[in-house]
């Protein structure tokens, strides 16, 4: 069979006129794979940043001083929507290295590992740069409910019940009395004789705050503020 | 070529033949002269088809390999490199032809007795007919694991070149192997072929 087969072969390559692929065409083809790899990584780290920025309006001290808040409720304040983003970019990146021509020697951990460690990276500059914010501010006018996604927190700062309100100023009295709407629309009083203002901050108006209080039981849309802290402290 | 050029190109090594293939297709010859028996080989393990198809397929191996000669990445072996377009390629040919493969091994392979030790595997009854009970289990193997058991164990391959011919982590190709060999046992124990 050697000869037959070997001859058959030799003249087709003749006949056809087949060539080998040229070298640039190969690198080319591994560069566009490094090129979506390049940019799922730098997207991932994006979305890093915008997930950053969402969890700084978090104030985790605030939970602590809360009671009665079960764990779904924290968990709640996560960007969940970001991070399932997060975990798309990562696995077209990983994808990716894989289909260049040594990227499969990498184990998937390590591969995952450096991803993420690259992301962080990029992604926490992004933020520091303010690249987080205008991304999520972005997001909010582009995705279509957006809000539904990623409004946990507001929904978690929507529960004057239980003593948890949040808003912006639209009218201040003193540091004592202060109209506040709600994420709903809705307009409340809020007073308080001690209230801590928490990082030293100041009530002006169209400055978005949390409050932790309760609601007055005489009287409707009024809270009793015992600290208020800005939205992003 | 004359016979003494015939001579010194068959004297050189795989990966230095490749600038002399690119300047003259005919050295390719020597490429297919080295590797024909080997892959036919181990088209043949991988599928059970006939001599046409194994031919059919190593024409289709060894157009893809002169195509992609400036693909070699040197930090491979030549061989490791070769092998695995042609496993890709019949990886292929099962999505063509969709056809269940089947595995053709020589019985009097000495495979059987390092696979039996291996697996721990009842030696007893006749070579021929334990060979191709353990034939029929790697039948039922999945494409991975079978690739893997049959390039550790018959084509002999070690662990960095499977890696480098299934383009797979090393630690993979470890996970693959142990779990090729397990579900192996565990075939065998359902058939009663094992010790245990």
């Amino acid at each position: 069979m050697t000869n037959d087969l070997k001859n058959e072969i030799i003249t087709k390559i003749k006949t056809e006129s087949l060539h080998p692929k040229p070298r640039w065409q190969i690198l080319l083809v591994d560069w566009v794979w490094w090129v979506i790899f390049g940019g799922a990584v730098f997207v991932g780290s994006l979305v890093l940043s915008v997930a950053i920025s969402y969890l700084a309006q978090n104030d985790w001290r605030l939970y602590s001083s809360v009671m009665g808040l079960s764990v779904s409720d924290i968990l709640s304040s996560l960007p969940l929507f970001w991070l399932v983003v997060i975990l798309v970019t990562v696995w077209l990146a990983s994808h990716n290295l894989e289909l260049t021509r040594r990227g499969y020697q990498l184990k998937t951990p390590k591969l995952i590992g450096v991803i993420l460690t690259l992301s962080f990276f990029i992604g926490s500059f992004s933020y520091f740069i303010g690249w987080g914010d205008e991304l999520e501010n972005f997001s909010a006018r582009l995705i279509p409910h957006y809000q539904n996604f990623n409004s946990a927190n507001l929904k978690l700062w929507s529960n004057p019940d239980k003593g948890l309100l949040g808003g912006e100023i639209i009218a201040v009295a003193d540091q004592k009395n202060l109209l506040v709407r709600d994420f709903n629309g809705q307009d409340w009083l809020v007073i308080g004789e001690d209230i801590d203002w928490l990082g030293g901050a100041r009530p002006k108006n169209g400055s978005k705050i949390k409050i932790i209080g309760r609601t007055d039981d005489k009287e409707g849309r009024v809270f009793i503020a015992e600290v208020i802290q800005l939205w992003r402290p | 070529m004359s016979s003494l050029l015939t001579t010194e190109v068959a004297k050189k090594k795989d990966e230095d033949l490749i600038p002399l293939v690119l300047a003259n297709s005919e050295v390719f010859g020597v490429i297919i002269d080295r590797y024909n028996e080997a892959l036919a080989r181990y088209i043949r393990r991988l599928t059970r088809v006939d001599e046409d198809e194994i031919k059919d397929i190593l024409q289709e191996i060894f157009i893809k390999i002169y195509r992609n000669l400036n693909d070699f990445d040197h930090s491979l072996k030549f061989s490791s490199w070769i092998y695995r377009i042609a496993h890709n390629q019949v990886i292929d040919y099962w999505r063509r032809s969709r056809s269940r493969p089947m595995t053709a091994v020589d019985p009097d392979d000495g495979f059987w007795s390092s696979l039996a030790d291996e697996l721990d595997l009842e030696k007893e009854i006749g070579r021929q007919e334990f060979g191709s009970q353990v034939r029929l289990l790697i039948d039922e193997l999945s494409g991975d694991y079978r690739a893997v058991i049959i390039l550790r164990f018959l084509e002999e391959k070690d662990y960095q070149e499977i890696s480098d011919i299934m383009k797979k982590p090393l630690g993979t190709v470890a996970t693959l192997i142990n779990r090729a060999k397990k579900k192996l046992k565990t075939l065998a124990e359902q058939k009663g072929l094992s010790n245990q």
